[in-house]
């Protein structure tokens, strides 16, 4: 008997289904709970009232939706639009922040670069619930629409929000997808023949261009772009980003453009300084020893850490709740579980939600990552 | 000078400059640092003009014409920051609705934490007591702040301010640490059952906003307990807290077991020690000693992760403040409330981002 449980497959084993058992009760415990509770307050499980009219109103959604004959269903669909669009808007600024922080505080000017010092041991310091006030607070002292900021005359900055010019697809559907099936075909044969990366990007421009001229040519009207207009109260045409949305964007990309600016920071001070003289040894100017030296390094270890901070940031998207922005948490994990009631699967819903975006996020950097990586080893 | 050279000092070593502070080498330093060619001297420039305008502006706001003492909203100044509410209400801020006759339990809590920090890097002081100490801490901040046992029990909500702030970071960092430890052991542990459920909790609760969880742990729990059983929002919160940030730590320390050397890992199995005892003796003082600096900066966001309870109706110091200037006297002051919870934030995480990039720089040094 000693020696069967000195074996060492059979102690795996055991000790395997002990965890396996004690994980097993407590679930069923916790499932058996929840159904006798469900039960008592007359609730049935099931996903049914995703097909229910919702009745709550979503303060901005980029799809159509109507609290008086929307479903739950849209609302999930308006809450991932938005964080979505939050998502992608605040990553791509969060990386042009931390580009910008970064090279300040590399910078030789001692000023330029003890300015980007405080900004970001500021930003990082803070909680970001604090960084979302603050912008809050900010946006309540916007002006009112008619002594809005103006820029260029294009885009207004007020309190309803930042209104910018709009650029309209009038091309009908048959013919967008003419378009950008062409258009995604040309670009397939221009990776597929010209090799030099430079040249690939022109070529794909020029592509771009020409497709553009020509669809103006042949098919009208072609695309419009409509700037913003002060019409009574409020501004027509144009595309109106509300002060929440602004504000919680602005919020969260600073702050996470404070730590992807250590990350840019730490990995371009890890490649060895012999490199960089090496490099002006060689009479290369500096910044084509930069670009093709220590940018190209840098970037291996820069990936995995920025993926991470974009994922922070896609989940920072549930914080709009405290500003009156919806994604998915303040949708379908909010006001829908409120209203329902079927807490288990709304939550479930929210969980899935949030693991396949960052599932998608993930794979996009891991691609990105692995086409960075040094090859031929 | 020249033998300076054979010693194998690293470059910048050698160029310590004892020579005294002259005003040609004053005007060299501005010339290289500031105006080294037009571009620079242009940034200079700009920033020195903005510096100029608005810094004297803000620190008007908040300093020179502020109002700093009186006694209702009618000694404020319109357009200058209005301090008085906040030192009015200091005291609620530091303890919440903590009684007043008990607030030097609250005093000695914030010693016995702010001890911690010192002892944690020592190496005067024997690592068993240092970790007998972190084990302790948690016991005694409950003691002190919630009761019971010796002193008197006081009410969940009575907890408030900075009080809960520093009682939800501290607790939920020194509760988490083991937790954390243990799953980065099954993220490796070759038992595949338990190797597939540590990573699937961890990728789970990493891919998911913490404010989900703490949703959940008000809204959701109470359909998974038996009918009758409540619990309190404080532990709950607290429970999530130290769940979610187990993962992060989780992380951090599986890095720290996985720069372990293998030969020693394999020599401790060789001298005939088991999985348990290697783990103990050999792994874990270096992967722990090791992974110190980034639990702290871990310890950091976990401390600003507790204004999320905000949401929840907790008054910690940010909720605390925001009530505050809901009320209707000082209604429309929108501005003072953030400044100092920034301030505050900011001057509490960055020391602790500073004593932690000290501790880097010390462990860096003892590695050559």
């Amino acid at each position: 008997m000693q020696s069967f449980f000195n074996n060492r497959k059979v102690r795996d084993a055991l000790i395997q289904l002990i965890f396996l058992a004690c994980i097993g009760y407590g679930a069923m415990y916790l499932v058996l709970n929840a159904v006798t509770n469900m039960s008592n307050a007359g609730l049935t499980s099931g996903f049914d009232f995703l097909f229910q009219r919702a009745g709550y109103d979503i303060s901005y959604s980029l799809v159509h939706y109507d609290p008086k004959t929307s479903t739950h269903l849209m609302a999930w669909l308006a809450g991932m639009v938005n964080t979505v669009a939050f998502a992608v808007i605040a990553i791509l600024l969060t990386t042009v922040l931390s580009l910008v922080l970064a090279v300040m505080r590399l910078s030789d000017n001692f000023l330029l670069s003890s300015v980007s010092l405080c900004v970001v041991e500021y930003m990082r310091n803070v909680p970001i619930l604090v960084h979302i006030t603050v912008w809050y607070v900010f946006s309540l002292t916007l002006p009112s629409v008619r002594q809005a900021f103006n820029f260029a005359d294009v885009s207004f900055l007020s309190n309803r929000g930042l209104s910018l010019p709009s650029v309209g697809w009038n091309y009908g559907l048959w013919a967008s997808i003419v378009l950008i099936s062409l258009w995604l075909g040309l670009c397939f044969l221009v990776r597929k023949k010209i090799q030099t990366k430079s040249r690939r990007l022109l070529a794909s421009l020029f592509v771009t261009i020409v497709l553009v001229v020509l669809a103006g040519l042949i098919f009208t009207p072609v695309m419009s772009v409509m700037a913003p207009q002060l019409v009574g109260f409020n501004f027509k045409y144009g595309w109106t980003l509300p002060p929440e949305f602004v504000m919680l964007i602005i919020a969260v990309s600073t702050y996470s453009a404070s730590h992807g600016s250590e990350v840019i920071r730490g990995s371009i001070l890890a490649i060895s300084k012999g490199q960089m003289e090496a490099g002006l040894a060689l009479g290369v100017k500096r910044n084509i020893v930069m670009n093709k030296v220590i940018i190209p390094q840098a970037l291996h270890s820069i990936i995995p850490p920025m993926t991470s901070i974009y994922i922070n940031v896609l989940k920072a998207a549930a914080l709009g709740s405290v500003v009156g922005f919806m994604d998915i948490m303040g949708t379908m994990g909010g006001s829908s579980l409120n209203i329902t009631g079927q807490a288990i699967e709304c939550i479930v819903i929210v969980m899935v939600s949030y693991g396949i975006l960052n599932l998608i996020l993930a794979a996009i950097m891991g691609r990105f990552n692995n086409a960075m990586q040094l090859k031929g080893r | 000078m020249n033998d300076l050279n054979f010693t194998g000092k690293p470059v910048e070593a050698r160029h310590q400059d004892s020579r005294p502070l002259s005003a040609r080498r004053i005007l060299m330093w501005i010339q290289r640092n500031l105006f080294n060619s037009w571009i620079d001297a242009v940034i200079t420039l700009t920033i020195l003009l903005l510096l100029g305008t608005l810094l004297p502006k803000a620190l008007n706001w908040l300093f020179f014409s502020a109002t700093f003492s009186g006694s209702g909203r009618a000694d404020c100044s319109p357009d200058a920051a209005c301090w008085i509410p906040i030192r009015q209400y200091i005291d609620y801020y530091l303890y919440g609705p903590f009684p007043e006759s008990e607030q030097w339990r609250v005093n000695s809590a914030f010693a016995v934490g702010l001890f911690a920090f010192p002892l944690l890097f020592t190496q005067r002081i024997s690592q068993k007591i240092v970790i007998g100490y972190i084990l302790l801490l948690p016991v005694i901040l409950w003691l002190l702040l919630k009761g019971g046992f010796i002193f008197e029990d006081i009410s969940t909500s009575a907890l408030g301010g900075l009080t809960l702030t520093f009682f939800l970071g501290i607790i939920a960092m020194c509760l988490s640490l083991p937790v954390s430890i243990l799953l980065a052991m099954g993220r490796q542990s070759k038992l595949p059952i338990l190797r597939l459920s540590c990573v699937g909790y961890i990728e789970l609760v990493r891919c998911i906003p913490v404010i989900t969880f703490l949703f959940m742990a008000s809204l959701v729990l109470q359909l998974f307990l038996p009918s009758g059983v409540t619990i309190d929002v404080l532990f709950r919160v607290l429970f999530v807290l130290i769940f979610v940030s187990a993962v992060y730590k989780a992380e951090i320390i599986r890095g720290a077991i996985q720069a372990v050397p293998k030969g020693q890992i394999e020599a401790s199995y060789a001298m005939g020690c088991g999985y348990w005892k290697t783990m103990m003796y050999v792994v874990m003082p270096q992967a722990l000693r090791n992974s110190v600096p980034a639990l702290i900066s871990n310890f950091i966001g976990l401390f600003k992760e507790t204004t999320l309870v905000m949401i929840l109706g907790l008054l910690e110091v940010m909720g605390a403040v925001k009530a505050t200037f809901n009320n209707a006297e000082w209604l429309g002051l929108h501005a003072e409330g953030p400044i100092v919870v920034s301030a505050f934030f900011f001057v509490a995480c960055f020391s602790i981002a500073q004593y932690g990039a000290y501790l880097e720089r010390r462990i860096k040094r003892t590695k050559h």
